[in-house]
């Protein structure tokens, strides 16, 4: 079926079709720049939620009470899950939909970060625009873990979420880095513990010190097994978005068109690489004195400009 | 005396078997088995310490219990010849019973289907394509009078495998004896009831763990006031071998969900010796003979121990561990069907060699459908062949002092003892579940297993090796939409006929002691005298309790 | 140059609580290079298609144990069809008897695999029926 087809198919609702298109931006589709170009002026500007947390925390559990509580109030919600892909085969196990497959008005979508640095795939960006351009008004992002991966996550999302529970061992020590850069809200899951409390009390101390620009960062607790806590939570987040959409749009687009450029020509780099013939003998060349490492690596790169992309 | 080993030792390797190993080498580079245990050439006296025998291994019937939990063991009674059985109604399944019990079978176990195990009417929409399938449709106390007609409860001792409802099925057992005129206190008989594997291995839960651990308990104080005879419980690691787990694993979380079960009871008031002794296992039995036979006296002797150290208990009673059999299913090939019938076999030998008190023998069609009647008959011949045939059963523990077997068992209970210390760092089994940890170990050693087989380091006969071309398996049972339709329909004829509003009132009742702190016994055993159906009852439940959302492990 | 990887949807349909196979069947297609997504126990087959849909999956890969197969396959076989999504393709892995086979596949499915089948089977039958 031709891209146009699908295209208008998609913006009309269908869900097969949004599914399609997604996978063909997924996919690096050499379609892709044409497909956007169509689908950018029916943005209108959506919630994204950037959920980030350790394993254990319960994130896909606060991500189902918060789709369900936005979807009972009769707004289009989707869940992107990003899980990781393995650096060896390439394949991924995409296990988060199983714990909100009772949502039935919700869009979820599992995707593998294809093995990309910083947690999230980079037609992350993309699949967002597409699912705003198909009304979506709330987007979630669960994303792989921490560590990295929340650094790109504030690039996409409106609201970043960092999710933790008591009892998850040294939690509060390994997730400093994390705390100490995420996020507009905290959550404490697993409410119902009896150390819910003193998490929240020492995450709000860390705060109050905190040098960062999340020093107003505030904290949350939400109970997924019982459904506790999250209308609060939802009622939270109109103060916490930015109003100004167009100047934020083009902010994220900036971010985003400046990665993937840079995806784009590590590719390059990359290919040039794995490409070049007797390798090998020009290193020995290099460590013998007989050529200069840096004339090659501009001619490189030269060869790499001059080609049509 | 050991030195004289070691020197006598030397010489053999010296001179025996190293011309022999350079000449021809052996089988494999490391012989290990499913518990990843390193496996010597040959055992000598040095790899057992005999002077502990008195402490580690004693006399049957006396802690520790590694040699039995009987002191006469099978010289005293052979174990209960127990066949799982159930299909499609109640009827074709009291018919089945019947038969069994004429050939020689001495206990019943039951396997109910799967809208019954997850307490679901026959009608509900989500049992459709279900009923009847794996197991009987019990609806209600109607579809059990008739599934124990001219069986009689007073003289006929009843397994149960159900675990969610299982205060249900219980329940309508206790009523349907009562029109039979047999009490509730000379019942024998055992209800699976063990909720943590369903969350672990099994699948087939309904309510969240804490619920259910209300229930069970609930279950334990009411029997134990009133049903002397009847284990409450069976604490299981066939189904966590199932799925994939190795030997060490399966004694190692059977055993550690047992302590979560001693825990809640005592946290509900219970004292350990009031109850212990009615608490039973259920294990597997694989095909590595040595292995498996070990794993039994392993499991016997942790047990032991875990009840005198961790929780006190004064009675022997309650430090015996006590254990059901069933061979292992996923053994067994739907390629060459007959050879199962061997497999079976050695997997008896390993349960009886190991001392258990009851066994089901898988039948040879096991990988395909549920057992004809000519399958299951050879089933239970293979029991009573080893039983009165093979000599194993006329001294107790024939293997102890093997040097094999004593180091094996004490390795076993070495690995489960460090996987229960393990759980027990991650706050016990109930968190170990709910975080996945128990699912994962399962999984990886489920794959590790596969992996081993496809690339033929395990051979499995007529599958990777031995192969040959066959003709699709004839005359395998089968259940038709036939049975669906029967038990829809006299599902609906038993609603119309009884009285409503005593129906009602009992199902009010039992959601006003669901909501509070009351034993929910007495008022399941109403609202089942009053033909309430399984799945109302549990509907209730439902509501009141909520459901269990699983954690997924891959 | 695109980077289009199969994806393949693991259903557990109905009440069977058996997830040995599935799993395993889910590592060794990661290990094939593939996107898995599971669906975890009691799915209806609404959900599973839902959830084909959504994910755009090549292939759904039913697991059932429960003797359920002949009715809950064609229901999930006949729901893709309705929704416009036949094109994905249908498997199914279990306790499924021979004489059955005929029936599944005259409803839409389109390899079945039983006890004993190598895993490497189950990918290279994707492989090639899936075409990008």
């Amino acid at each position: 079926m031709h891209n146009n087809e699908i295209i208008t198919k998609m913006l009309d609702g269908e869900v097969y079709s949004l599914a399609k298109v997604i996978s063909i931006v997924e996919s690096n589709s050499p379609d892709t720049g044409k497909i956007m170009q169509g689908i950018f002026p029916h943005c209108n500007g959506a919630n994204v939620i950037g959920i980030t947390g350790p394993p254990g925390a319960g994130k896909s559990s606060v991500i189902y009470h918060l789709a369900k509580t936005i979807s009972d109030q009769s707004k289009k919600v989707a869940v992107l899950a990003i899980d990781p892909n393995s650096h060896v085969t390439g394949g991924a196990l995409l296990g988060d939909r199983i714990r909100m497959d009772d949502l039935k008005d919700v869009y979820i979508r599992s995707i593998g970060n294809r093995c990309s640095m910083g947690g999230v795939s980079s037609s992350t960006y993309f699949i967002i625009k597409i699912l705003e351009a198909c009304k979506y008004e709330y987007i979630f992002i669960e994303t792989v873990g921490v560590g990295q991966s929340e650094v790109k996550i504030k690039d996409l999302a409106d609201i970043t979420m960092l999710i933790l529970a008591p009892g998850l061992g040294d939690d509060i020590q390994a997730n400093k880095a994390g705390i100490m850069e995420i996020g507009d809200i905290i959550v404490v899951n697993k409410a119902d513990k009896p150390d819910a409390l003193r998490l929240e009390m020492e995450l709000k101390d860390m705060l109050k010190t905190s040098q960062h620009q999340n020093a107003n960062a505030q904290v949350f607790q939400t109970d997924s097994i019982n459904g506790l806590g999250f209308n609060k939570l939802v009622e939270c987040f109109p103060s916490i978005i930015s109003k100004d959409n167009k100047t934020k749009e083009i902010e994220k687009l900036k971010t985003q068109y400046l990665e993937l450029m840079e995806n784009k020509i590590i590719t390059l780099v990359h290919n040039k690489f794995n490409s070049t013939e007797d390798i090998d003998e020009t290193m020995e060349d290099v460590l013998n004195g007989e050529q200069n490492v840096i004339d090659l690596i501009n001619k490189d790169i030269k060869d790499i400009i001059s080609t049509n992309i | 005396m050991s030195n004289k080993i070691v020197d006598k030792q030397k010489e053999w390797v010296d001179n025996t078997l190293s011309k022999t190993l350079e000449r021809y080498g052996e089988r494999k580079d490391n012989f290990e088995n499913s518990s990843d245990i390193n496996l010597n050439r040959v055992y000598t006296p040095l790899d057992t310490n005999s002077d502990d025998y008195v402490s580690k291994l004693g006399f049957p019937g006396e802690y520790p219990f590694t040699r039995g939990v009987q002191p006469t063991m099978y010289r005293g009674r052979l174990w209960t010849m127990r066949q799982y059985s159930g299909f499609a109604t109640a009827k074709e399944s009291n018919e089945r019973y019947k038969f069994l019990l004429s050939q020689g079978q001495t206990g019943i176990s039951i396997a109910f289907d799967l809208p019954t195990q997850i307490g679901y009417d026959s009608d509900d929409s989500i049992a459709e394509g279900e009923v009847g399938k794996v197991g009987v449709a019990i609806d209600s106390l109607h579809d059990m009078e008739v599934l124990f007609d001219g069986i009689p409860l007073d003289k006929i001792s009843t397994s149960m495998t159900i675990n969610a409802p299982a205060a249900v099925l219980l329940a309508m057992y206790i009523v349907v004896a009562e029109k039979q005129g047999v009490s509730m206190d000379k019942l024998k008989g055992t209800i699976q009831n063990d909720i943590l594997k369903e969350y672990a291995a099994r699948g087939t839960y309904i309510f969240p763990p804490q619920q259910s651990m209300r229930l069970i308990t609930d279950i334990f104080e009411f029997a134990s006031k009133n049903m002397p005879s009847f284990n409450t419980i069976s604490i299981s690691g066939y189904h966590i071998r199932e799925a994939g787990s190795t030997a060490a694993q399966e004694v190692a979380f059977t055993l550690a969900n047992g302590i979560a079960y001693v825990e809640a009871a005592i946290s509900s008031g219970l004292d350990v010796d009031k109850f212990a002794g009615r608490l039973s296992f259920f294990f597997n039995a694989h095909n590595d003979l040595f292995e498996e036979i070990a794993k039994f006296r392993a499991a016997r002797r942790l047990w032991a121990k875990i009840m005198k150290e961790r929780f006190n208990a004064k009675s022997q009673r309650s430090m015996m561990l006590r254990f059901h059999t069933q061979t292992g299913g996923s053994t067994l090939t739907a390629q060459q069907p007959d050879n199962n019938i061997a497999r079976v076999t050695i997997q008896t030998l390993a349960a009886v060699l190991g001392g258990t008190q009851s066994l089901h023998t898988n039948s040879k069609d096991e990988a395909l459908a549920l057992p004809t009647t000519e399958s299951v008959q050879i089933a239970l011949r293979t029991q009573q062949i080893v039983a009165h045939e093979s000599g194993i059963c006329d001294t107790v523990d024939p293997l102890a002092g093997s040097y094999y077997v004593e180091s094996l068992t004490d390795k076993i209970e070495e690995i489960a003892n460090e996987y229960i210390n393990k759980i027990d760092k991650l706050g016990g089994a109930v968190k170990a579940i709910e975080s996945g940890y128990i699912q994962k170990e399962i999984a990886d050693s489920a794959y590790k297993f596969q992996k081993e087989v496809e690339s033929n380091e395990c051979i499995v006969v007529g599958v990777n090796k031995f192969q040959v071309e066959e003709p699709p398996v004839e005359g395998l049972l089968t259940i038709d939409l036939e049975t669906e339709r029967q038990q829809v329909k006299s599902l609906k004829e038993h609603k119309s006929s009884r009285d409503d509003v005593e129906v009602k009132k009992a199902l009010d009742s039992l959601k006003a002691s669901a909501e509070s702190n009351d034993n929910l016994m007495p008022v399941i055993i109403d609202a089942v005298r009053k033909y309430a159906t399984l799945g109302e009852i549990c509907n209730v439940l439902r509501d009141v309790f909520g459901e269990y959302k699983s954690v997924e492990i891959l | 140059m695109t980077d289009r990887k199969i994806r393949v949807l693991i259903a557990k349909p109905g009440l069977d609580g058996h997830d040995r196979g599935a799993k395993i069947i889910a590592r060794s297609l990661r290990d094939a290079g593939m996107e898995v997504i599971y669906t975890g126990l009691r799915r209806t087959p609404e959900q599973i298609v839902n959830a084909a849909i959504q994910e755009d999956v090549d292939v759904v890969a039913v697991s059932i144990l429960s003797g359920a197969h002949n009715h809950l396959l064609p229901k999930i076989s006949n729901l893709l069809k309705e929704n416009g999504a036949d094109d994905i393709l249908v498997t199914a892995g279990g306790v499924i008897p021979e004489k059955d086979f005929k029936h599944l596949e005259e409803n839409g499915v389109q390899g079945i695999f039983t006890p004993g089948t190598p895993t490497s089977e189950v990918v290279d039958f994707i492989k090639s029926h899936v075409e990008h």
